[in-house]
C-alpha cells in the first residue's frame, strides 16, 4: 500500500508542476510572453533537426515537454503570430539577414506582414538595420549557431516593433 | 465456380437489402419537408468523382481515401449512397435544429454541400452554417485566380529531377499582409525512411507510404524551393471560372482529413494536383500513356486543354547568382576570388574595398553554400567557416548606408519557356548503318532530356532518362540493341573555381549495351559511372570531360568484368533548333591496356514541337558507324 502511494505521488509531481506552470504563465501578459522558439517548443517542433536543448541556454526547456506543451497551449502566450513570426524569422534568415543589411527587400516586406505591420515596413527595415550593426559587430555573432541567429533577430524585431508600431508589439 | 456463385448470391441479398433499406429510408424522409433528392445519374456521377470512390470489376466500390473516419456513414468508405443519406442527414437535422455539431460537419464538407444546394429545395445558400475557419483561411471570395506551380529537381538530387507540382491560390490585391498567407497547396507524403535507402525506393513504388494535402504559406514555400532546395519555380496562372476555382477550395478544404497511399510513378503530386483541376473542370488532364505521370507533363496537358493564362519563372538563388556572375567583368570576377581565397584577418579590411554589387554576390556565394550543407552533409566546421565569412560582409554591408547599396541585377534571358520542352516520351525510328549493311533502329525512351534537348534558362547541359529500349532488324532478324534502366548526367558549367563550389560534373547509369555502335557481339549488362568537370567557353558552347569506369556482367573479346572509360566533348548550341555533340570516347581494360578510341558527332535538328531529326556517326579507328532517326515526342 505504502508502495502505491509513493508511485502515485510520484505520477502527480509532473501534473502539479503544469499547474504551477500554468498559474505562472497566466499571470503573464501579452508582449512579455516567452520567446517562441525556446518556451513555445515550436522550433523543436517545426525544425527537429536542430538541437534547440544544445543550442541554447534554456531552462525551460530543461523542465520536459509539459512545459512546452503548456506554453503551446496557453494562446496569449504563444499566439498565432508569435509563432508564425518566428516560423518565419527560421525559415528565411539568411535572406532576412541579407534585406536588413541592404535596408530594404521583400523578406522585410515578408516579416512585417507577417506581423500584421505592413504599414510600418520602411521604420521596422531602418530599426532593424541599427540594431543590427551592433549585433553583427559583436565577435559572437560569426560563431552563433542558426538558433541563436534567430533568437537575436526574433529579440530584435520584439524592441524595434515596440517602438515602431505599437499595435505589432503588442502580439509579440 | 461454386464459390463464385455464392459470392454472387450474396452479393445479391446484399444489395436488395440496400435497396429495401434506401428505399425506407427515402420513403420516411420524403413524408417529412425536407426530402432526400434522388441520386440522378448526373448528380450520382457527380458524387462518386468528388468522394473518390472507384468502380471495381466486381461491381463494387473502393475509394482511394484510406481513412475510414473521412467518412460520415459507417460503411461510407465503400457505399457512395450510404455516404450520401448520411451527408443529407446532416443537412436535414442542421434544417431543422441548427446544433453546432452538424453545423462543424456541414463546414468540413463545403464542396458537398455546393455540389447539393442546386438538388435541395429546402437548404439554400442562405441555410449555411457560417464556417469561421473555412471562411478565415481560404477567404473565398478574393480568390481571383489559382496557379500551379512546378518546381524543378533538387540541386544535385538526381531521385528528385521527377520535379514537383503544386498549387497557389492567388488572392486580389484588397487582401493585406498576402506574405502572410497559406496561399499554396501541396501534395506530399510522411516519409518516415531516408532518402536513397532500400525501403524508401521500395515503398515510394508500392504505395507504402501515407500522403495528405497540406496548405503552407507560399511565400516561406516558395522561399525554400529558391533559396533552400535551389530549384528553380514556373508558375502557370490557371484559366479557371470562378465555379471552378470554388470546387478546388472547397474539396480541398475536405481533403485535409484525407489519407492517400503515394506511389512515386503514378499516384504522385503530379497526379493528385492535377486531379483537383481536372475534377473542377472535367478535362483529362492526368492521361497518360505509361504507367507514370511527370509533374513536368502537367504544364503540357495544362496547354492543350487551353487553361494556361500566364507563365511566370522563378529562378533559383544559384540561377540567379550564375547569371549576375556572369555579367562581371573579369577584374571584378578576379576580386569575387580574391575574398575567398583571402585568410580570414585579411577578409575583413579587404570586404570594406569591394563594391556594393560584390558584396551581394559574395553573400549569395556563401548562401548557396549554406544551402548545399544542408541539403546533404552537416559539416559544422565548413558551416563555421562559411557563417564567419558571412558576418564578414554583413559587416561591411552595415557600415554602408543603405541608399549606397545597389542590388546586382537579373535578366531573364528570354525566348525560353517551359512550354516549348517536348512532351516525355520518344519514339524515334530510323536507319542504321555498320560495315557496309544497313538495317532499321527503332527505340522508346521515357522522359526525353538528354544532352541534345532544349533546356530551361538557367539549366545545365543534363540528361534524365528512366527507361530506354532500343531494337535492330537486320535482315529480318530483330535484336535487341540497348536496353536502359536508368541513365544521368549533369554536366555542371558553373563559372566558379570548384576550390570554391565543390562541384563537379557526373554520370551515372544502368544498361545493357554494346561498347559502340560497330561492335554487335559486345553487348553487356552493366553500373557505369563517371565524374569530371566542365566548363561554358561562351553563351552556346560547353565543354567536358569525365572519367570512370563501369561493371560488367560477363567478359567480352575487348575487355574482363571491369574497364575504365572516360569522355571528353563538347555541345554547341548552333541556334534554337539546331544543337551539336561531339567528342572521343576512350574505353580500356585496366589489366590488358588496350585503349580504343571512339570519335563521335550527333546533330540534332527540331522540326516542330513534337518532332526532331537525330544524325549520328561514329569510328573506332577502324570502322564507321551511323544512324539517321526521326522522333516522335508524346506524353
Amino acid at each position: 500500500m505504502k508502495k502505491l502511494f509513493i508511485l502515485a505521488a510520484l505520477l502527480a509531481l509532473p501534473m502539479l508542476a503544469t499547474a504551477e506552470e500554468n498559474e505562472t504563465q497566466a499571470k503573464k501578459v501579452q508582449g512579455s510572453g516567452p520567446n517562441p522558439f525556446t518556451e513555445c517548443g515550436i522550433g523543436a517542433a517545426l525544425f527537429p533537426e536542430i538541437h534547440w536543448a544544445a543550442a541554447l541556454s534554456n531552462v525551460i526547456w530543461d523542465l520536459g515537454s509539459t512545459a512546452v506543451t503548456s506554453a503551446l497551449s496557453s494562446p496569449e502566450m504563444c499566439n498565432e503570430k508569435k509563432k508564425k513570426t518566428a516560423k518565419f524569422i527560421i525559415e528565411t534568415l539568411p535572406q532576412l539577414e541579407q534585406d536588413i543589411a541592404a535596408g530594404n527587400g521583400q523578406y522585410i516586406a515578408g516579416l512585417a506582414e507577417t506581423m500584421g505591420c505592413a504599414g510600418s515596413q520602411d521604420a521596422i527595415a531602418s530599426g532593424l538595420r541599427t540594431s543590427y550593426t551592433g549585433v553583427v559587430a559583436n565577435g559572437d555573432y560569426a560563431t552563433a549557431t542558426k538558433a541563436e541567429r534567430a533568437t537575436t533577430m526574433y529579440n530584435a524585431v520584439k524592441t524595434v516593433t515596440a517602438n515602431v508600431d505599437g499595435s505589432c508589439a503588442v502580439a509579440l | 465456380m461454386v464459390t463464385t456463385m455464392k459470392t454472387m448470391k450474396k452479393q445479391l441479398v446484399r444489395g436488395l437489402l440496400f435497396l429495401v433499406c434506401v428505399c425506407t429510408i427515402h420513403t420516411a424522409y420524403a413524408k417529412t419537408k425536407y426530402d432526400i433528392p434522388p441520386l440522378t445519374e448526373d448528380l450520382r456521377k457527380q458524387w462518386l468523382t468528388l468522394n473518390h470512390y472507384k468502380h471495381t470489376w466486381r461491381g463494387n466500390y473502393q475509394n482511394e481515401i484510406n481513412n475510414e473516419d473521412y467518412f460520415l456513414a459507417v460503411t461510407g468508405q465503400i457505399d457512395p449512397y450510404e455516404e450520401y443519406l448520411a451527408f443529407v442527414n446532416v443537412l436535414q437535422r442542421y434544417r431543422t435544429d441548427k446544433n453546432k455539431e452538424d453545423a462543424a460537419t456541414i463546414c468540413r464538407f463545403p464542396a458537398r454541400t455546393t455540389l447539393l444546394i442546386p438538388h435541395l429545395k429546402w437548404f439554400k445558400k442562405k441555410h449555411r452554417p457560417k464556417c469561421k475557419e473555412f471562411n478565415k483561411l481560404n477567404n473565398l471570395k478574393k480568390i481571383k485566380s489559382i496557379s500551379l506551380l512546378f518546381a524543378s529537381g533538387y540541386f544535385d538530387s538526381p531521385s528528385s529531377y521527377f520535379g514537383h507540382a503544386l498549387l497557389k491560390f492567388n488572392y486580389t490585391d484588397d487582401v493585406l499582409n498576402q506574405k502572410a498567407l497559406d496561399a499554396s497547396l501541396n501534395y506530399g507524403a510522411d516519409v518516415t525512411d531516408s532518402e536513397g535507402s532500400p525501403f524508401y525506393i521500395l515503398n515510394g513504388l508500392t504505395g507504402g507510404y501515407q500522403a495528405n494535402y497540406k496548405r503552407n504559406n507560399n511565400f516561406i514555400h516558395s522561399h525554400h524551393y529558391t533559396n533552400t532546395q535551389i530549384r528553380d519555380l514556373w508558375e502557370y496562372k490557371l484559366s479557371l471560372t470562378p465555379a471552378q476555382i470554388r470546387y478546388i477550395v472547397e474539396h480541398s478544404w475536405e481533403l485535409r482529413n484525407a489519407q492517400f497511399s503515394y506511389y512515386f510513378l503514378n499516384d504522385n503530386c503530379a497526379h493528385r494536383i492535377i486531379k483537383l483541376v481536372e475534377m473542377a473542370t472535367g478535362k483529362n488532364l492526368s492521361k497518360t500513356h505509361g504507367f507514370w505521370l511527370l509533374p513536368v507533363q502537367l504544364t503540357q496537358h495544362l496547354q492543350q486543354q487551353g487553361l494556361i493564362g500566364e507563365e511566370t519563372y522563378i529562378p533559383s538563388l544559384k540561377t540567379t547568382f550564375t547569371e549576375k556572375y556572369r555579367q562581371l567583368s573579369k577584374e571584378e570576377q578576379k576580386q569575387f576570388i580574391r575574398f575567398f581565397d583571402e585568410t580570414p584577418q585579411i577578409q575583413e579590411a579587404y570586404a570594406q574595398t569591394l563594391s556594393a554589387k560584390l558584396l551581394f554576390l559574395i553573400l549569395n556565394q556563401l548562401d548557396l553554400q549554406v544551402a548545399k550543407l544542408t541539403i546533404s552533409k552537416k559539416d559544422e566546421e565548413a558551416l563555421n567557416n562559411l557563417n564567419r565569412q558571412r558576418a564578414v560582409i554583413l559587416g561591411a554591408m552595415l557600415k554602408r548606408p543603405a541608399a549606397q547599396l545597389e542590388r546586382p541585377s537579373f535578366k531573364k534571358k528570354e525566348g525560353t519557356t517551359l512550354l516549348n520542352n517536348k512532351p516525355s516520351s520518344v519514339i524515334q525510328a530510323g536507319t542504321i548503318h555498320r560495315k557496309k549493311t544497313t538495317g532499321a533502329l527503332l527505340r522508346y525512351q521515357i522522359a526525353n532530356n538528354d544532352l541534345l534537348t532544349q533546356r530551361l534558362p538557367g539549366q545545365e547541359i543534363s540528361r534524365f532518362i528512366m527507361g530506354a529500349a532500343e531494337v535492330e532488324v537486320q535482315k529480318g532478324n530483330i535484336s535487341p540493341h540497348k536496353v536502359t534502366l536508368i541513365d544521368i548526367a549533369n554536366i555542371n558549367t558553373n563559372p566558379l573555381p570548384s576550390r570554391l563550389t565543390k562541384e563537379y560534373s557526373w554520370s551515372i547509369n544502368i544498361d545493357y549495351t554494346a561498347r559502340n555502335l560497330t561492335c554487335t557481339k559486345c553487348k553487356t549488362f552493366g553500373i557505369e559511372s563517371k565524374l569530371g568537370k566542365a566548363a561554358r567557353l561562351n553563351d552556346s558552347l560547353a565543354v567536358y570531360g569525365l572519367t570512370g569506369g563501369r561493371l560488367h556482367h560477363k567478359r567480352t573479346d575487348h575487355h574482363r568484368y571491369v574497364s575504365l572509360e572516360a569522355e571528353t566533348g563538347g555541345v554547341w548550341d548552333i541556334n534554337t533548333t539546331t544543337k551539336l555533340k561531339a567528342g572521343v570516347d576512350i574505353s580500356v581494360d585496366p589489366i590488358k591496356g588496350n585503349p580504343e578510341y571512339l570519335t563521335h558527332g550527333t546533330l540534332a535538328l527540331d522540326i516542330t514541337k513534337n518532332k526532331d531529326i537525330r544524325l549520328h556517326i561514329e569510328n573506332n579507328g577502324h570502322t564507321t558507324a551511323a544512324t539517321a532517326l526521326l522522333g516522335l515526342y508524346f506524353n
